[in-house]
């Protein structure tokens, strides 16, 4: 039976899930079809505008290729290309099969239960039901894709998740391995007018990559960079600002970091023998003094004094001498960008931050920076993950940039209510509570650091006690669970909306992990190649056909940092899902009806909402009970009288406007750098002690193989791995760039997409430079093989073109599918993270990040493709 | 009078294709079928390198070689200088698109769909059985009639389109034709486009000033 009132024309309003930005959109319904999609002006996040991906998504609801039915596999072979032999099964058998087999697996240990998925704003109700049944294994999802070196550096250093320059007030910015405001990255509609603005009243772009993409086609200058060399790039700028220009801002490293904190001479700061605070130097009374003592006259950075403890270095003088050794000709050496550019951005950049200027804003007098590095995947995704993105923030950091107007601005650090805090922590350094708002998404408090344990769950959490952000692990924990004494092995799956096998590194290797499993409930719209390997598969609505937990737009992510306001987008059905589809978490939360862990989840649910604190507050009339199951309508709904301060949900509220406007955002929230107490470090003396004791851990589990040498408090380069191999004939390096249209695997299966795409000079080709061309005999649209290292190759058609760094094969999103539930997608473009290596020695072990660089080799196919 | 013009800012247009997909979603042209796209353009060498978007859509010429050309009279340009073509007078001998210099315009043998059995549902219809025929850019004429701008127009995330009257002084598109430098495409063709593109010449203007 239809929804009441579905039958009638109307423009509704809700967010679209496209990619994951969750722009505001208004959905056209017309005789109970959905025709139409356009942007909702009245909401920040859009502004009535919408891009490519999301005008398509009326192609995905229709898409005749997905699921309406439960299926059940026959065949009991798995693998990649492997038929499951799918027969259609009543929903009763579905259920019945499904709650027998996870029981099994409850009652011989929960924590085998492993829970994927990449349904941003559910995570709260999907990690409820994996914590109600007993497994700390939800949280597995992406893996490539994110980034655990860069949020763990935004948490220590921004106090917050996510990073977005200042667009209305910056003049010099810098891409860096991102493309905010060209179609990728970050409030993806909302970047763009601003970024367009921004050139358009002459704000400077520089945008450093391996390959011309969307931001470079647009940039001022666009700097080739040989991928992951980053990190030394930025440090080479770090020494011309500190040594050769010296240009640097004084007051901001002496009043907002640890740059003046003294440092001895065993790398650990010097602390005052009472308080055990650390100390600085005071050059006018000259002696040592508490951080935070309010006597401190000045504080030095530089000189050595001599304390109790030996003689002590200010870190900032530590960190002005560390640099030397990236001098800009070993850099450039390193990196392939001319001496002369990298001397030159720096100034520029450095004179561009206007040091010492100041903005009159609501009646106060703020630091004025407007010159910002941002960086995103490009910069993380390597084994030096963790330091590349640290050595790029320092660059923000010595101009003073965090946080301050025109900067690099946190997304969000702090706000709405005060719930989003950043505030002074331990040793007087920046922390925060986002991790425990970020609703069980594989986030975790990076500092203060944790204590190393034996592991116990999937992720390993236990054994990176520094890092935020730790989605990649589980599928080595799943490869070899003894290699990383984990005391048990997993043995069943749920999983959806997420196509792991595709956004991982070597598909051969996940296909080795799910083959291993018991049983796999996939919840899926379209069979795609990690449903491939399902038990059972359960169709899954559309977005336009369900409710999701609200706020859609989390102020963690998904409101555009400075000034504005706060607001909730809610995520509402236009159209019913076609007979027998439903969302896939109100059949999760039959499941736990059906095994009997509703209490569990629904308390973990009450925790991660919010409900809790809103009813204790009274703001709710009241919080999930213990036994009752739930709608995920019912919690959303109940979401928006938290949100609201107490306004029950009724049906006008989002009739006219996807979203309802809380309030106004403080000039503090706005621009917290000059309000929030936690100094930011320059220098992590907090790595050294994290370092002794995971390898006290590591040492004592017998995983003596555990490498902790990259914990050290000064940032340094390090190069991939494979840039060390010795395979011979490997001469070029692969690097990835993210298209407007291919923003996740999933907007490849939409036929207007694929349409466009197909059309486009670049989207489904593989790039390579005219020089490698020419030397290898490649013409413009010839077909070749790219071959990795580990004698995977993949074959696609060659774009000779100058947009890519010569010594880079360059592709475009993650295309080249292969699952037969994919018909449009299938066989499209490149699917690049087949040619990467898994392997233990591309993790970083102090992030957990992956590296994706890869080496490869490029020939011509021949004749018969081959 | 009216005389319709569209100013496109090329520095501004970043080719994420929301226009493709608003006139692909607006119109439900069919498979392979586009009447408004991005060309793109790659020009010099590193470190001199420049890729360059170019959203192109009928020219609505105020001298249109097409309209000369058909023998039918199909083609022909409104009171406000939309240039359309009517489907029940194309008999699809395609003279048109050998005349026009922009190949803007694309024969539809027959009509397909991107899911034969299940056509994606639009919101408007103006194509639904229309097949043997030239298709191209009608300038949403059915929008301008409801005070909307074209779909491509109203989508774009950067705000590179400029829609109006020339006649009317007081429109944008006449104060940008007054102030800015700007260009159409294939000028020397004598066909008087209505579309007109605005580039500055700012890339790397400050390696030189260096």
């Amino acid at each position: 039976m239809a929804t009441k009132g579905f039958d009638k024309e109307a423009w509704i309003p809700t967010s679209c899930n496209g990619c994951f930005n969750v722009c505001a959109i208004k959905v056209h319904r017309k005789d109970g079809k959905v025709v139409g999609v356009k942007g909702d002006s009245s909401v920040l996040s859009s502004k009535g505008k919408v891009c490519g991906k999301s005008m398509a998504r009326v192609a995905d609801l229709y898409d005749p290729n997905r699921v309406t039915v439960p299926l059940k596999r026959t065949n009991p072979e798995k693998g990649i290309g492997v038929d499951p032999k799918w027969k259609e099964i009543s929903w009763e058998e579905a259920m019945t099969t499904i709650v027998e087999r996870l029981d099994k697996v409850r009652k011989d240990d929960p924590r085998k239960l492993v829970l994927a998925n990449f349904d941003l704003c559910n995570m709260a109700v999907v990690s409820g039901f994996g914590e109600g049944f007993g497994t700390p294994n939800y949280d597995l999802y992406n893996a490539t894709y994110c980034g655990s070196g860069l949020h763990t550096i935004f948490f220590l250093t921004l106090g917050t998740v996510n990073s977005e320059i200042d667009l209305e007030r910056c003049n010099y910015m810098v891409l860096w391995g991102a493309q905010l405001g060209l179609g990728a990255n970050n409030n993806c509609m909302r970047a763009i007018d601003n970024m367009a603005k921004a050139r358009k009243r002459g704000a400077r772009l520089v945008v450093i990559d391996p390959i011309c993409g969307h931001a470079g086609a647009k940039a001022d200058e666009w700097v080739p960079i040989l991928p992951g060399t980053d990190g030394a790039l930025a440090l080479g700028m770090v020494n011309v600002l500190l040594n050769e220009l010296g240009l640097y801002d004084a007051e901001f490293l002496k009043r907002k970091t640890n740059a003046p904190y003294l440092v001895r001479p065993d790398g650990r700061y010097a602390r005052d023998p009472q308080s055990h605070e650390p100390l600085v130097w005071d050059p006018v009374e000259k002696k040592a003094k508490q951080y935070d003592a309010a006597d401190v006259e000045d504080y030095a950075l530089a000189g050595v004094y001599h304390l109790t403890d030996g003689a002590c270095t200010p870190a900032f003088e530590l960190l002005k001498q560390h640099v030397r050794k990236y001098s800009v000709e070993e850099v450039s050496r390193i990196t392939t960008v001319p001496v002369d550019t990298i001397r030159r951005i720096a100034r520029e950049f450095g004179e561009a931050s206007q040091i010492g200027a100041t903005i009159e804003m609501d009646g106060q007098t703020l630091p004025l920076r407007p010159a910002a590095i941002d960086f995103k995947r490009g910069v993380n995704a390597h084994k030096n993950g963790y330091f590349n993105c640290f050595s790029l923030q320092l660059l923000n950091i010595v101009v003073g940039a965090p946080n301050n107007p025109g900067g690099l601005l946190g997304t969000n650090a702090i706000g709405p209510y005060s719930l989003w805090r950043a505030y002074k922590g331990k040793d007087g350094l920046l922390t925060n509570n986002h991790y425990e708002l970020a609703r069980g998404a594989a986030f975790f408090s990076p500092y203060p650091p944790k204590k190393a344990a034996p592991p116990d769950s999937l992720n390993l959490m236990s054994l990176f006690p520094a890092t935020g952000f730790l989605p990649a692990m589980p599928h080595f924990t799943m490869h070899d669970p003894g290699k990383f004494r984990l005391p048990y092995k997993p043995s069943a799956l749920i999983m959806c909306r997420s196509n792991f096998i595709k956004s991982y590194l070597d598909p051969r290797a996940i296909a080795d992990n799910l083959k291993k499993l018991d049983f796999i409930l996939a919840f899926a719209r379209q069979i795609d190649e990690v449903s491939e390997f399902a038990d059972i598969l359960l169709p899954e609505a559309h977005d336009f056909e369900r409710y999701w937990t609200f706020p859609a737009n989390q102020p963690l992510g998904f409101i555009t940092p400075g000034p504005g306001k706060w607001y909730g987008q809610i995520v509402q059905p236009v159209v019913d899902p076609p007979p027998g589809v439903r969302n896939w978490l109100d059949v999760l939360m039959d499941i736990a009806e059906r095994l009997g862990i509703l209490a569990g989840m629904n308390e973990v649910i009450n925790r991660r909402t919010g409900f809790d604190v809103a009813f204790e507050l009274g703001v709710a009339s009241e919080k999930l009970r213990p036994d009752k199951k739930y709608t995920v309508e019912e919690i959303c709904k109940k979401q928006v009288e938290v949100y609201t301060g107490g306004v029950p949900y009724n049906d006008e509220m989002f009739r006219e406007s996807a979203a309802i406007d809380f309030y106004p955002k403080s000039i503090e929230e706005s621009f917290p750098g000059p309000f929030v107490e936690g100094r930011i470090p320059i220098y992590l003396e907090h790595l050294i002690d994290v370092g002794e004791d995971v390898k006290k851990v590591t040492k004592k589990l017998g995983m003596d193989w555990w490498d902790t040498s990259p914990y050290r408090p000064l940032a340094d380069w390090r190069p991939c791995p494979p840039f060390e191999s010795k395979a011979e004939g490997y001469d070029l390096f692969l690097a990835n760039s993210k298209t407007a249209l291919v923003a996740h695997s999933l907007n490849a299966e939409n036929a207007w997409i694929d349409d466009v795409c197909k059309r486009h000079r670049m989207d489904h080709y593989i790039l390579v430079h005219t020089s490698a061309a020419a030397k290898k005999g490649i013409k413009d649209g010839d077909m070749i093989w790219v071959e990795s290292e580990t004698e995977v190759r993949v074959k696609g058609k060659a774009r000779v073109t100058e947009c890519v760094h010569p010594k880079v094969v360059g592709t475009l999103g993650n295309l080249g599918g292969w699952a037969r539930g994919k018909p449009i997608a299938k066989g499209k473009g490149i699917h690049s993270n087949s040619l990467i290596k898994f392997d233990w020695e591309m993790v970083d072990p102090v992030s957990g990040q992956i590296d994706t660089c890869a080496r490869v080799k490029i020939y011509k196919a021949g004749n018969n493709n081959e | 009078m009216s005389k319709y013009a569209m100013f496109i800012d090329l520095d501004l247009c970043i080719g994420c294709n929301a226009c493709t997909m608003a006139c692909k979603a607006e119109h439900g042209t069919q498979p392979g079928v586009f009447w408004a796209f991005v060309l793109e353009k790659e020009e010099g060498k590193q470190p001199d390198v420049k890729r360059q978007f170019i959203p192109v859509l009928c020219n609505h010429c105020e001298k249109p070689l097409c309209e000369k050309v058909c023998p039918t009279r199909a083609t022909h340009r409104d009171a406000k200088g939309i240039v359309l073509i009517d489907y029940d007078k194309c008999v699809g001998c395609k003279a048109c698109i050998s005349a026009c210099p922009y190949n803007i315009r694309t024969y539809v043998k027959r009509e397909e769909f991107y899911f034969p059995n299940t056509p994606i549902p639009y919101g408007v219809n103006e194509l639904r059985g229309i097949e043997g025929v030239v298709q191209k850019c009608n300038l949403c004429a059915d929008r301008l009639k409801n005070g909307q701008e074209p779909a491509c127009v109203e989508v774009c995330p950067t705000s590179c389109r400029t829609f109006g009257d020339l006649e009317n002084p007081e429109s944008d598109v006449a104060k940008l034709k007054k102030t800015v430098k700007s260009f159409q495409l294939l000028p020397e063709m004598g066909t008087e486009p209505s579309v007109y593109y605005m580039r500055t010449d700012r890339k790397r203007a400050f390696v030189r000033a260096k």
